[in-house]
C-alpha cells in the first residue's frame, strides 16, 4: 500500500497485514512521523500506525533504480 | 436557518486535504539525529528507502501495489508529481500489478480513468480504479439487492456508480423535491418542511440513504435524509450489513461531515427545547453564522419525536465500537406512516436498534478521521476481499468496526509491528498472494 497518510493509508495496510510505503508528498510530514516516533506520544491507543517503508516521493524509486 | 448554517460551517470547517511541500525522506533521519529528545527516531523502525540497493530490494519484494491517489500520484489540481508516469511504467515493465484506490466518492471509476488519461496515464483501465463510490454501489447491489432506489447525498460520481449498478437514485435536486416557493421572501427551509415530508412519503421504495462527499449539501438534503422513514431504511441497511460495508455505504469520504451534521440535526429534532443546547457538542468545529439569527426558527412539525423518559444524550457523537445489536436483523422496525410524527413506541423502538447518529454516550467518541479511515479501509479491503473473502474479511471487519484506532491495534497484533520478524513481501502471507494471483491477476 502506497499512501500519504498515517491514519488512513498506512492504517489500512496494517489492517490488511500488508506492508506499506509512506510518501511525503501529501498529508504526512517528517514532523508527523517524528511526533509518532517520539516519547511525547499520547497513550498507546492514540498511536498512529507506522509504515514499513518510507520514501520521499513515488518517483524517487525510479530515480534510485536509474542510478544503478 | 440555524441548521443550514451549522451544516455549511461543518462542511467548510474542514478544508481540502492540507497540502504541504514535499519533504525528502532523508530529512527524517537527519532531523532525528539533531533532536536528541527523539532518540527512538534515530533508528526508525521502518526502512527509509535512500539507496539504489534499497529501492531494488523493495521492488523485488513486492508484486502488487495499491496506490492512494491524491498526495501520492498527484497533489490536488496541480497535476502529477515528478516522474510518476515513468515510475508506473517501470512497475508495469517489471510485471507489477498496480491498483489505484481512493476514498473519494465524488468521482466514478469512469471519471477517474478519464482523469488518469488526462494526466498522461492512458493505460489505466476501469478495473484498476477503486473509488469508494464504486464500492458503495457494488456493495448495495450485491448485499441488498432488494433495494432498488436510494436517496443520495453526494456528488455525481456516486450517483453514476449507483445507477450503473442498477439502482435508481433520488437526490435533493431531483424533481420530486422541487417546489415552487410560494413566498420568495420567506424562510425557505421552514416552509418546505411539510412539503418535503409529503414528497418523502410518496417515495416509499427508497431503501437506503447513501452519503458521500457533497459540496452542494444543503438543508433540503438534510431534511429528506432525516425523514423518519428514510432514516429507518438507512438504519436497517447499515445495521444488517457487515461493518465494512456499513462504512462504505454511509461514510464515504467527507461524508462523515454530513453524517455528523445528520447526527447533530437528529439530536436537535429529538429535543423539545431545541436550541437550548444546540451548540453543546464540543467535537464539532462550529462557528455561529453571522448572517443567521441567534435563535432557531425551525419548527420540525413533521419530524418531531415524542420525548421519552430518558433524555437524548448530547455530549458527544459516538461511533459504535461493537457490532450492531443482533436485534436489528431479527426484528426490523415495522413501517411507520410516512412523514407522520413518530410515536412514543416508535421512538423506543428506535432506541432498541439505534441509528448511528444516536448511539448512547459512553462508547468511543466519533472522530472524523476514524470514520474516514474506516471507509477508506473498506474500499481497499473490499476490493481484495472479493478475491480473498475468508482470509481478509475478519480483519477488515474488525478494522472498520470500532473507531479505527482501536481496530488498528487489532491489525497490529495480527500483522505484527513493523521492524519485527515479518516477511518482506507485499502481503504478509505468501499463500494470500498466490491465491490472489491465481484468481486472475
Amino acid at each position: 500500500m502506497v499512501g500519504d497518510r498515517l491514519d488512513t493509508d498506512i492504517a489500512l495496510a496494517h489492517a490488511m497485514g500488508s506492508s506499506s510505503l509512506l510518501v511525503f508528498t501529501g498529508v504526512a510530514t517528517a514532523d508527523d512521523l517524528l511526533t509518532e516516533l517520539g516519547p511525547s506520544r499520547a497513550s498507546h491507543d492514540e498511536r498512529a500506525p507506522l509504515p514499513t517503508h518510507a520514501v520521499s516521493h513515488v518517483g524517487h524509486l525510479l530515480e534510485l533504480c536509474e542510478q544503478n | 436557518m440555524v441548521l443550514v448554517s451549522l451544516c455549511r460551517n461543518v462542511m467548510s470547517a474542514v478544508p481540502r486535504t492540507a497540502i504541504r511541500m514535499s519533504v525528502a525522506a532523508q530529512d527524517i533521519v537527519a532531523a532525528a539525529a539533531v533532536s536528541s529528545s527523539l532518540v527512538a527516531a534515530a533508528a526508525p523502525p521502518f526502512d527509509v528507502i535512500r539507496t539504489p540497493a534499497q529501492a531494488e530490494s523493495f521492488l523485488a519484494d513486492h508484486d502488487a501495489f495499491l496506490f492512494d491517489c491524491d498526495g501520492v500520484l498527484w497533489r490536488g489540481e496541480d497535476g502529477l508529481l515528478p516522474r510518476t508516469v515513468e515510475t508506473l511504467e517501470m512497475l508495469e515493465r517489471l510485471g507489477k500489478r498496480c491498483v489505484f484506490v481512493t476514498n473519494n466518492a465524488a468521482k466514478s471509476r469512469a471519471a477517474y480513468v478519464k482523469r488518469f488519461a488526462g494526466l498522461g496515464l492512458e493505460r489505466v483501465t476501469l478495473d484498476q480504479v477503486v473509488p469508494s463510490s464504486f464500492v458503495a454501489a457494488r456493495w448495495l447491489a450485491q448485499n441488498r439487492p432488494e433495494i432498488k432506489k436510494v436517496f443520495v447525498i453526494g456528488a455525481s460520481g456516486l450517483v453514476d456508480e449507483l445507477q450503473e449498478a442498477g439502482i435508481e437514485v433520488l437526490t435533493a435536486r431531483s424533481s420530486a423535491f422541487s417546489f415552487p416557493s410560494s413566498n420568495p421572501d420567506s424562510n425557505e427551509a421552514s416552509t418546505s418542511m411539510a412539503e418535503l415530508g409529503k414528497a418523502v412519503a410518496s417515495e416509499p421504495e427508497v431503501g437506503a440513504v447513501v452519503v458521500g462527499h457533497d459540496t452542494g449539501f444543503d438543508f433540503k438534503a438534510l431534511t429528506v435524509g432525516l425523514q423518519p422513514r428514510v432514516a429507518e431504511a438507512a438504519t436497517l441497511c447499515t445495521q444488517a450489513a457487515t461493518p465494512c460495508a456499513q462504512a462504505a455505504t454511509l461514510c464515504t469520504r467527507a461524508a462523515t461531515r454530513c453524517v455528523q451534521a445528520l447526527c447533530l440535526a437528529s439530536l436537535f429534532l429529538e429535543r423539545d427545547d431545541m436550541g437550548a443546547r444546540r451548540l453543546a457538542s464540543p467535537r464539532l468545529p462550529l462557528q455561529p453564522c453571522p448572517h443567521q439569527p441567534a435563535t432557531p426558527r425551525l419548527q420540525p412539525a413533521t419530524l418531531r419525536i415524542q420525548p421519552t423518559s430518558r433524555p437524548t444524550p448530547m455530549r458527544t457523537m459516538s461511533w459504535p465500537a461493537t457490532a450492531a445489536p443482533a436485534t436489528a436483523a431479527s426484528s426490523p422496525p415495522s413501517p411507520q406512516p410516512l412523514g407522520a410524527p413518530l410515536t412514543r413506541s416508535a421512538a423506543s423502538r428506535r432506541r432498541t436498534s439505534p441509528p448511528i447518529w444516536s448511539q448512547p454516550t459512553g462508547s468511543t467518541p466519533c472522530n472524523l478521521r476514524h470514520v474516514e479511515s474506516a471507509a477508506w479501509g473498506s474500499a481497499t479491503a473490499h476490493y481484495r476481499g472479493l478475491r480473498e473473502p475468508t482470509l481478509l474479511a475478519p480483519r477488515c471487519e474488525r478494522y472498520a468496526l470500532g473507531t479505527s484506532r482501536r481496530a488498528i491495534q487489532v491489525g497490529r497484533s495480527t500483522a505484527g509491528r513493523p521492524g519485527q520478524s515479518r516477511p518482506s513481501c507485499a502481503f504478509q502471507n505468501q499463500a494470500h498472494l498466490h491465491g490472489w494471483r491465481s484468481a486472475g491477476h
